[in-house]
């Protein structure tokens, strides 16, 4: 920082300022003194901070009829316990000196202007107020969408108002009816600003980039080609699904093969049951099972067996029905029913074999039954319930990859790719 | 943007070319450096007072209308604070009420003064948010400054003497803008709003942009 030697003009009083003070006071008389001899002053040095944006300084355009100038930029930044989050604002100046503050805030640009609200808040309403409170200005209401403090970490370009680098200023903005609300405060003063969140689209218009609307138009093609494959294969997915939901069934029931069994007749050797003729060689068949038993628990087994009484499959199942009453009154549970496929090498006459085990120290009651059947043609669902999970992945992935929130990474990609063009 | 003005950057000495009369911060392209808007304003002994002839669409002596009302320009103040200045117009109606036109940070507001009925708080214990009653109206303290008159000319109905300190305490009064003003013998107290551009026609003899 340069320091100005003079003399008071009043008392001759040696007295200095600080390049970037305008004004002091004499030490001596008491004499306000003020700089007259520099047209501009430095303020403050500032490095370099590339813009993430491709948005210039310089750029004109028409806004409502009045012509715009983006002539400054600021680079914000805020420290939290996440680290430094950095954003940048720009300063719009109309030939009619109106002033417009376009602001990128995670991903969603935001235009807006200085307002004077119905019902302003100071500082100390504003600085009790987080995200999700509600915040009433009066014409201009809304939800809290985050505070905090930013400090200005680069200047660049002409700005209609005094800002240096390391200004610090609490701010806090909302999401309003008509758009969004900011306020930002300090112990000097409080300002209320309200605008328009835009898409990337409406800026890239409004301020004429048409290289960044040119790539902007491919990767929203390619983004829609992806919503399409998306809806595709989720299409795909759904019919897979459908089918195999339809394949769920239980086949045509063998004629002859089935039956009910009285459970006290199968001893230790089990209960043959049959013959009866399966025709279907390679084809899939489901023995299904239901039992009829009363206050009792019974292992059952079925098993196929062929005519010289080769085990060829079989269903088993711990069976058991048992009611009572208790505090909340009458209760019944029941497990009794059960199922097994399995697949027919070659046609022939078949049986099957009862077998069932009462709990320890208890008997078989006599009327406890199974009752079981033989089903041909029982579709095998897997391969399309799988069939119908991948093409649903596949879906949701490609809808995940259309989606616009892509577009900001894309940005990032141009922005770097412009970089590669300008090494 | 109208009629561009160059400056030098104070330290490297490369042109400063500013685009526009609403710029007070430039920074130099050239090595970086932030510098203020301030323009050749007062000599330090407060004895001479001489207004850069900053761009604008105003000048002492136009006239023309402010919805609808025909106005005449009698004078002008430039006030200076520590990184910035700002003209105030002195507009005569032809109703002959008066007003003071502000353009500040791309807002221009009309004041009318308004005599202060009752006391409001000392300067110095005024804070940003504050909130007192001004002629039964609520004064929300939106800003705080303390500036100098840089310089003035026309007609104006107080001594704008060049260097003196005036406080400044700029307000919302129920939604519109309201100033309290600590001069050296008085508090000038006013109530404005927010004017349009569009909504101030000049006459093309008044000098118009």
């Amino acid at each position: 920082m340069r320091v100005i030697n003079f003399q008071c003009p009043s008392c001759g009083a040696p007295a200095s300022l600080e390049s970037g003070e305008m004004t002091a006071e004499c030490a001596q008389c008491g004499n306000p003194l003020r700089r007259a001899d520099a047209a501009v002053q430095q303020q403050s040095a500032a490095v370099g901070y590339a813009t993430q944006s491709g948005i210039r300084l310089g750029t004109k355009t028409l806004i409502q009829g009045e012509e715009f100038e983006i002539t400054g930029r600021l680079v914000l930044g805020e420290r939290d316990e996440e680290g430094l989050s950095q954003w940048e604002e720009w300063v719009l100046i109309g030939e009619r000196g109106t002033v417009l503050y376009l602001e990128l805030d995670e991903g969603r640009w935001k235009l807006s202007r200085p307002f004077v609200p119905s019902r302003p808040l100071g500082p100390a309403e504003l600085q009790v107020l987080h995200e999700g409170s509600g915040i009433n200005l009066g014409d201009e209401q809304g939800i809290v969408t985050g505070s905090g403090t930013y400090q200005v970490l680069h200047v660049e370009g002409e700005f209609p108002y005094a800002v240096r680098r390391g200004q610090e200023h609490r701010y806090l903005d909302a999401q309003s009816l008509n758009g969004f609300v900011s306020v930002e405060w300090s112990e000097e003063a409080v300002e209320f600003y309200r605008g328009q969140v835009m898409g990337q689209r409406q800026l890239y218009v409004m301020l004429g980039m048409r290289d960044e609307l040119a790539a902007l138009d491919v990767r929203e093609r390619v983004l829609a080609g992806r919503r399409t494959a998306g809806k595709a294969w989720l299409g795909a997915a759904l019919i897979a699904l459908s089918f195999w939901l339809v394949s769920l069934n239980r086949g045509q029931a063998v004629a002859g093969a089935g039956g009910t069994v009285r459970l006290a007749q199968a001893g230790e050797e089990g209960y043959r049951h049959g013959p009866f003729r399966l025709n279907g060689a390679g084809k899939l068949y489901r023995l299904v099972m239901r039992g009829s038993l009363s206050q009792s628990s019974i292992w059952v087994g079925l098993v196929l067996e062929d005519a010289a009484g080769a085990q060829l499959a079989g269903a088993q199942r711990d069976m058991w029905d048992e009611s009572g009453t208790d505090s909340d009154g009458y209760w019944h549970e029941a497990d009794l029913k059960g199922q097994a496929d399995f697949r027919l090498e070659k046609a022939g006459d078949y049986f099957i074999r009862v077998y069932a085990e009462p709990e320890p120290g208890r008997s078989i009651a006599p009327d406890a039954l199974v009752a079981w059947s033989l089903h041909e043609g029982v579709i095998y669902p897997t391969y399309l319930g799988v069939y119908g999970l991948i093409a649903g992945v596949l879906g949701i992935a490609f809808l995940i990859a259309g989606s616009p929130a892509q577009v900001s990474s894309t940005m990032q990609a141009l922005k770097e790719a412009s970089e590669d063009d300008d090494d | 943007m109208s009629q561009p003005q160059s400056y030098q950057c104070p330290s490297c000495g490369a042109p400063l070319p500013v685009s526009s009369r609403f710029v007070q911060t430039v920074t130099c392209e050239y090595c970086r450096t932030v510098s203020a808007v301030t323009a050749t304003g007062l000599d330090p002994t407060g004895e001479t007072a001489r207004l850069t002839p900053l761009p604008t669409r105003f000048s002492v002596g136009a006239s023309g209308r402010l919805r609808g009302r025909p106005f005449r320009i009698l004078g002008r103040v430039r006030y200076r604070a520590s990184d910035g200045q700002w003209d105030e117009w002195y507009l005569l109606f032809d109703d002959g009420r008066a007003g003071w036109l502000e353009e500040d940070e791309g807002m221009m507001v009309l004041s009318t003064t308004q005599k202060l009925l009752n006391p409001v708080p000392p300067f110095e214990e005024i804070r940003v948010g504050d909130r007192f009653q001004t002629n039964g109206q609520t004064f929300f303290v939106t800003e705080k400054c303390t500036a100098a008159v840089a310089g003035s000319e026309g007609e104006l109905f107080f001594p704008a003497v060049p260097g003196a300190q005036v406080r400044f305490v700029d307000g919302n009064i129920e939604g519109r803008t309201g100033f309290l003003e600590w001069g050296p013998s008085a508090i000038e107290f006013g109530v404005g709003d927010p004017v349009e551009h569009e909504e101030i026609t000049l006459d093309a003899a008044g000098g118009a942009a």
